[in-house]
């Protein structure tokens, strides 16, 4: 399938793209043409060979990768790879590790431009100051001097556009530039990148799985499935009128907000009672403590799902880990039950509570076989016999839907959302009245985060569970819980049930929240 | 950074306090040193009057705090068998094993660091298992087969270099290939798999993507992280080193402070056993010293975190 958009002078045109790693054909033939001013958003879930396309169009592929292409060409006939970081730049997802540690700022972003251009340094650091100051970075005369570690995540992402801005490129590739950010980083930075491409006349490859984004950013989508292109068009008509089934059910995935139940007046089952955590200073050299939780207060009814959202670095970590167990706070308490936990056996704490966390790869032993990974808290919180534990293991299994066989394989067989199906069947097997779910879908592509979610919502339903659950997506939280605490530095700053917060939010840092949800066209969806 | 200096100090006080304490009692609980001193056709009134003569019939307790005290003033006593200064004795021989430690590491580092970048940039290729053959053949063969094989080929066989002595600069070449080769594999190893783990970083993805030099990413974007972890490793091989120099030393009789603690350890004469031995540990408290002051200059991230 093939997509032109305008037929503007400067362009990089692509014509039946394959890329073979091994046996894997990730990249099946597929034609696009980037053209100046314009954005073409690549859509897809992970797998789907977005991210190896754009790689390809830097000539970055990874060791063992076949690429052929009937043409990947700049319109002048230079191959990608020679035109790296001078006509075409990159920026990648992960900021926090995109820039290396060792050298300054300034050093990192001189280096391109004085490979590219030459010159002095002098010049070189001139247009560094220039570029940090056009894309936000305040103070940028200093920051030539500090190193990564100095600044925020948001921040380096900045660093990294003005460093594939040093040499004014005709095209920008974006690869899920603002994933790892906060939501309200995401929303300002999307704009700063707008108005670059408007501003530098880019051409810009954005590469993203949230339609959100592609609706704030891009002129053209092209929906990708295992390496094809399945659908193209202009954004409005894509996202508003989609063509094909993949593309439908991709937009259906999107969580729905859901009519939140009143809890009012039960007796808590979780309680905490002035919250706080001062970690002592770290490193060889010394240094001050940290306070990552001031003053939390929160109660959780039975059946009840409290939602925590913030952005990072607000605490809501901290109170998770505190909430578990996992942690201790400096100051107060909290109380499962009514009883305070520090007086509970772990034992107990841990049959009452349960953890599910955000990342499904890390938090499954590798080498254990799923029916090892939940027979364990069968044997630690029952008195099931073996053959009755081998029996529930195939019953948790089918709780959380997934088949039998599954309990022979090892999580490396297993794809994200069925590790997450795994975390929370291990989180059900010792039978718990609370779970306490930390990003649990974060991870996930969106079509696997709607199945999650509705099995989380059946859980509760059936089992009368109560849910501690964090996130940073409004729309998730929207979707799922009855009740949410907004926390900002450290402090619990709003509380209300989830849909009063959202239609009349009285912080302002829930108001900042509730701006940075990107919500697409017409259909009126988040 | 100066309280993490005064610590540091404070535990090499500690750390030197109690070897002392070990060494001591060691050395005159394993064996009976006026029998050292006295030779082995000594009578027992011979012994009886070294003992009286060198306080060895006083209490352990206060033998210690007779040694602590001259310690503390610097003195650290003199040879049984010379009776000279132990200080002077370990001065003059310093300068030898200085000079083959040194060269040692000169010459570890000279192959670890290009060798485990090549095999770093050619993994699991010919050239990569070629260099781990090295790193295993290299650990595995104790340095006084390598030293009597050096000596043979290039002292004996082909007459290119001496075999024996410290007199000149050329004395040291077959000692320090003979010690440097025992701590270059460790070292090397450890280049290889930094480097691998840092070419596959992001941020060197980022500036392949920049379009910088192949040169300019490995030898200055990745060597600077990847050698982070080497730092520590080759205080502690140095250290390793100085003990290894006592074989070493003994093999090619350089007349250095390894070759000066055989001698004396064959001779019981514990004064300089305990003065190098102490030595040597405060040598290797002040290596890891260097080593992180080294590994917080080239990483801001453990600078910060003050």
């Amino acid at each position: 399938m093939t997509l032109d958009t305008t037929a503007a002078a400067g362009a990089i045109t692509v014509r039946d793209l394959h890329v073979r790693i091994g046996e894997v054909h990730a990249v099946r033939g597929i034609d696009f043409t980037l053209s100046a001013g314009r954005t073409l958003a690549l859509v897809g879930e992970s797998g789907s060979g977005k991210s190896m396309t754009a790689l390809a169009l830097m000539g970055l592929n990874p060791p063992g990768a076949r690429v052929t292409a009937e043409r990947l060409a700049l319109d002048d006939g230079t191959t990608p790879q020679n035109a790296r970081g001078d006509r075409i730049a990159m920026i990648f997802q992960e900021p926090m590790t995109a820039l290396n540690p060792v050298f300054t700022i300034g050093d990192q972003l001189c280096a391109v431009y004085r490979r590219h251009r030459g010159g002095s340094m002098r010049a070189a650091r001139e247009r560094a100051v220039e570029l940090l100051d056009r894309v936000g970075v305040p103070s940028a005369r200093t920051r030539l001097g500090q190193y990564p570690h100095m600044m925020s995540g948001g921040q380096r992402q900045r660093v990294l556009i003005a460093m594939a801005l040093m040499c004014e490129p005709d095209f920008l590739i974006a690869d899920e530039p603002t994933t790892a950010l906060d939501v309200t980083t995401q929303v300002k930075l999307l704009d700063l990148l707008a108005g670059l491409r408007d501003e530098f006349g880019l051409g810009m490859l954005f590469i993203t799985h949230d339609l959100g984004v592609v609706a704030r950013i891009a002129d053209d989508v092209a929906v990708m499935k295992h390496g094809e292109i399945v659908e193209t068009g202009p954004c409005a008509r894509v996202l508003t009128a989609p063509e094909h089934s993949y593309t439908r059910s991709l937009i259906d995935s999107l969580p729905q907000p859901v009519p939140p139940t009143a809890h009012d007046g039960a007796a808590p089952v979780l309680s905490a009672h002035g919250l706080g955590r001062v970690y002592p200073p770290r490193g060889m050299f010394g240094g001050t403590p940290f306070r990552a939780l001031t003053d939390a207060s929160l109660s959780l009814s039975k059946g009840e799902v409290l939602g925590i959202v913030g952005e990072s670095g607000c605490g809501k970590s901290t109170l998770a880990r505190i909430l578990i167990g996992l942690d201790r706070p400096t100051e107060g308490r909290v109380e499962l039950g009514g009883e305070d936990m520090r007086n509970l056996p772990q034992k107990l704490r841990a049959r009452r509570i349960q953890p599910v966390f955000q990342d499904p790869f890390g938090s499954l032993n590798p080498s254990w076989t799923i029916r090892r990974i939940l027979d364990l808290p069968l044997r630690l919180h029952t008195q099931l016999d073996t053959s009755a534990r081998k029996a529930r293991v195939l019953e948790l299994l089918k709780d959380v839907g997934l088949p039998e066989r599954a309990a022979e394989a090892t999580p490396r067989a297993l794809s994200g959302g069925q590790r997450q199906r795994v975390a929370i069947a291990r989180a059900l097997a010792a039978e718990p009245q609370i779970l306490i779910c930390d990003e649990p879908t974060s991870a996930l592509d969106v079509s696997v985060q709607a199945q999650v979610l509705e099995l989380l919502r059946g859980l509760i339903r059936e089992r009368d569970l109560s849910m501690v659950f964090i996130s940073h997506d409004l729309a998730v939280v929207q979707a799922i819980c009855d009740r949410v605490i907004v926390m900002d530095l450290g402090r619990i700053v709003e509380e209300s049930a989830t849909d009063r917060l959202f239609a009349a939010p009285r912080h302002a840092r829930t108001q900042a929240l509730k701006d940075a949800v990107l919500e697409l066209p017409d259909t009126g969806t988040t | 950074m100066l309280g993490f200096l005064f610590r540091r100090s404070l535990l090499a006080l500690f750390v030197v306090f109690a070897i002392s304490v070990i060494t001591f009692v060691l050395s005159h609980v394993a064996v009976d040193p006026a029998t050292g001193i006295a030779g082995d056709s000594a009578t027992d009134a011979d012994l009886a009057a070294i003992r009286v003569q060198y306080g060895f019939d006083q209490p352990l307790m206060t033998q210690y705090a007779g040694y602590l005290a001259d310690l503390a003033r610097g003195d650290l006593g003199r040879s049984y068998l010379s009776g000279e200064p132990v200080g002077q004795i370990i001065a003059e021989r310093v300068p030898a094993t200085a000079l083959l430690a040194c060269l040692s590491l000169l010459f570890a580092l000279g192959i670890a660091i290009p060798l485990g970048v090549l095999a770093a940039l050619h993994a699991n290729s010919w050239l990569d298992r070629m260099a781990l053959t090295l790193a295993v053949v290299g650990q595995a063969v104790p340095n006084f087969w390598a030293g009597l094989l050096l000596i043979l080929l290039f002292g004996i066989k082909l007459g290119w270099l001496p075999i024996s002595g410290s007199d000149s600069l050329a004395h040291f070449i077959l000692p320090a290939i003979t010690l440097g080769s025992f701590a270059m594999p460790a070292l090397m190893r450890l280049v290889r798999a930094g480097m691998i783990e840092v070419l596959e970083a992001d941020y060197i993805r980022t500036a392949r993507a920049m379009g910088l030099g192949e040169g300019q990413i490995l030898f200055k974007y990745a060597l600077r992280n990847a050698v982070l972890p080497v730092i520590s490793l080759t205080a502690v091989q140095f250290g390793f080193m100085l003990g290894g120099s006592i074989v070493v030393e003994s093999i090619f009789a350089v007349q250095g402070v390894g070759y000066l603690a055989w001698q004396s350890m064959s001779r019981s004469d514990m004064p300089v056993i305990q003065a190098i031995v102490l030595l040597i540990s405060m040598i290797y408290i002040l290596l890891t010293l260097f080593a992180d002051l080294a590994n917080a200059a080239l990483d801001p991230r453990i600078r910060s975190k003050a």
